[in-house]
């Protein structure tokens, strides 16, 4: 069945056409000489575009909403921007991945994910007295990132058949319905700032394909912790990072 | 509603997804020819808070030269905290700034009038604004002497060593202890030997005077509450006084030092209140803004107890401290030097209890 989404019009498949041609002549380019389509090359949605929505939670509170659509920018705005962070402080974000395309419909495409540690000046943002009383020396980096706890999931839920019946796309890790993708301290989780390293997420496990149909949404989970007994020496700390998605076209339907 | 979540109502949303094997992390492939598209949260920034806990405090020491002081007329009921009365204080007269003034100093300010300890315990040290005399450093052995140190004590002395804490940066749960630091007898001098209570031989080294000095812990709800407390005494002489201040306190059926020592050091001390006049403290109005804690009961109930408000509300201590008149030879040239400890624990996620 045809989406809303897709507007069959005769301009429309024209268009549709006109980039099939361009995007197999790139294809061929590519097996003889290897051309990179970098993010100037490809313009947002125009073959394959990537919508995201979230919701955040800080310590059970809602803190932003947003929902999927609208094409802007292709960098977004940061999701999580905390400070007074204490020991037993936690947050979650709830993620859905839907394609899109501006013109025609959507590839399918494979899924990927992770959280990159960003390059801040002063990560340990000043050594104040309590910190030094720890024991705390290292006057150039902090210590948040191997005390702080994350946790990748599928915020899947559960469902009947294809009916979804609760706990999807809720931020909230249910280990009786949802499934872990990654979790450990940020350090041992996040990649670093120049990575060229992703997570592959696959939306059907069951299944051979690992690839997100135009008429599917894959709800993802974030959440961080910072434990109690994280101890004093991570007074003032601080700790910056991109939590980025990418859709790459896939080989097969 | 699910369906409207992110606006995703127009697709089926993947289920559960059952067993999924370990994510393997690949490379990227930008050489590739293939449609892509990246979505990027970039600049979430965590930054922890602070928890710090500063104090200042006076300390009034009502013996000898205080008392010459109070009957030559330069120090007063109104003004008991005068500099000339002091044993000690941090800030130290000569910092610029008074105990009074410091109510509008900001406190977690680096170049702050208060203190943090140890370090600032060291009166030579750069950083410290505590009195430099010889009740608050050691030049023989070259260190600094603990918060309270009481030598040649005589019957109906008294003192009053007030504190104003404050928490940079955030709410926190506090609470008191004090720690026997030294105890001597200093040597049976002839009336000592001859008081009955005066024990001998073996149970002779540490003196008397832990059991004989009476210690009450109150709690203002501003420094004027302090000082008005003793504004309303009407002695004028520095028997008259002492008696007064002994009654006021009820320092006759008070607990002793050494019983206070003893009780602050259960858990991690005894637990104090931001609001002991709302119920979850354990001891009595002294006046409408004095609450004196009842320390053999084990200070306020942590289910009970509010939290300390970072900055301005300050919390305003006094530990008072007082020889009655008839518990005299024993104790004669005995000496004992206290340190009190305040220790505060974040109030998020807490429920006061204490740590360890």
């Amino acid at each position: 069945m045809v989406g809303p989404e897709i507007d069959i019009s005769k301009r429309t498949l024209l268009t549709v056409t006109g980039i099939s041609f361009l995007g197999a002549a790139g294809a061929s380019q590519a097996l003889t000489q290897p051309v990179s389509y970098n993010r100037q090359n490809i313009v947002d949605g125009e073959g394959l575009g990537l919508r995201v929505g979230w919701k955040e939670w800080y310590n059970g509170a809602v803190q932003e909403n947003r929902a999927a659509g609208g094409s802007g920018p292709a960098d977004s705005s940061p999701v999580v921007t905390l400070s007074n962070l204490f020991p037993g402080d936690s947050g979650r974000l709830a993620f859905g991945l839907t394609t899109h395309a501006d013109t025609g419909s959507p590839p399918p495409a494979r899924l990927q994910t992770r959280v990159r540690t960003l390059p801040i000046s002063d990560t340990e943002n000043g050594i104040i007295e309590p910190e030094a009383a720890a024991g705390d020396s290292s006057l150039n980096s902090g210590e948040l990132q191997d005390s702080l706890e994350l946790l990748l999931w599928y915020d899947t839920g559960a469902s009947v058949g294809d009916a979804p019946l609760f706990g999807h796309c809720d931020g909230s890790f249910d280990a009786s319905v949802d499934t872990e993708l990654s979790r450990g301290s940020f350090s041992a989780i996040a990649v670093p700032a120049t990575s060229d390293a992703w997570v592959e997420v696959d939306p059907h496990p069951n299944e051979s394909s690992d690839c997100l149909r135009r008429d599917e949404a894959l709800c993802l989970g974030v959440s961080w912790q910072l434990p109690t007994d994280a101890g004093n020496h991570l007074q003032t700390d601080r700790l910056a990072f991109a939590i980025e998605f990418r859709a790459v076209q896939c080989q097969q339907p | 509603m699910p369906n409207d979540t992110f606006g995703l109502s127009r697709r089926k949303l993947l289920g559960a997804a059952g067993t999924i094997g370990g994510a393997a992390a690949i490379g990227g492939s930008s050489t590739l020819a293939f449609f892509s598209d990246e979505e990027r949260f970039p600049n979430n920034q965590l930054t922890a808070g602070e928890l710090d806990l500063k104090l200042a405090w006076q300390e009034l020491y009502f013996g000898a030269s205080a008392e010459d002081a109070f009957e030559s007329g330069s120090i007063s009921t109104a003004n008991l905290f005068a500099n000339q009365a002091l044993t000690e204080s941090y800030p130290a007269p000569g910092a610029g700034v008074t105990f009074e003034t410091l109510a509008s100093d900001d406190a977690c300010a680096e170049s702050s009038f208060y203190a943090d300890t140890p370090e600032d315990l060291d009166p030579t040290a750069a950083s410290s604004h505590r009195s430099l005399n010889d009740d608050t450093y050691n030049t023989q052995a070259n260190q600094p002497k603990p918060i309270l140190s009481i030598t040649d004590a005589k019957p109906a002395d008294f003192g009053f060593l007030r504190f104003r804490l404050v928490l940079c940066d955030n709410p926190g749960y506090i609470w008191v202890s004090g720690t026997l630091e030294t105890e001597a007898e200093n040597g049976l001098n002839e009336p000592e030997s001859k008081d009955s209570d005066q024990p001998t031989g073996a149970q002779a080294g540490g003196g008397e005077l832990a059991d004989e000095l009476r210690v009450r812990l109150v709690q203002a709800t501003s420094g004027a509450a302090i000082e008005n407390l003793f504004g309303g005494l009407s002695a004028t002489t520095g028997p008259e006084l002492s008696e007064q201040v002994i009654d006021l306190f009820d320092l006759e059926s008070a607990a002793t030092l050494r019983e206070f020592v003893n009780a602050t050091s259960q858990n991690v001390g005894l637990p104090l209140d931001a609001e002991p006049f709302s119920g979850g403290a354990s001891g009595s109005a002294l006046t409408p803004d004095v609450f004196m804690y009842d320390i053999s009961d084990g200070g306020a109930q942590q289910g009970d107890r509010v939290c300390f408000e970072p900055n301005a509300s300050a919390g305003q201590l006094g530990l008072v401290t007082a020889l009655p008149a008839d518990h005299a030879n024993e104790i004669q040239s005995d000496s004992l030097s206290v340190d009190l400890t305040f220790y505060t624990e974040q109030c998020r996620h807490n429920d006061g209890s204490g740590m360890n």
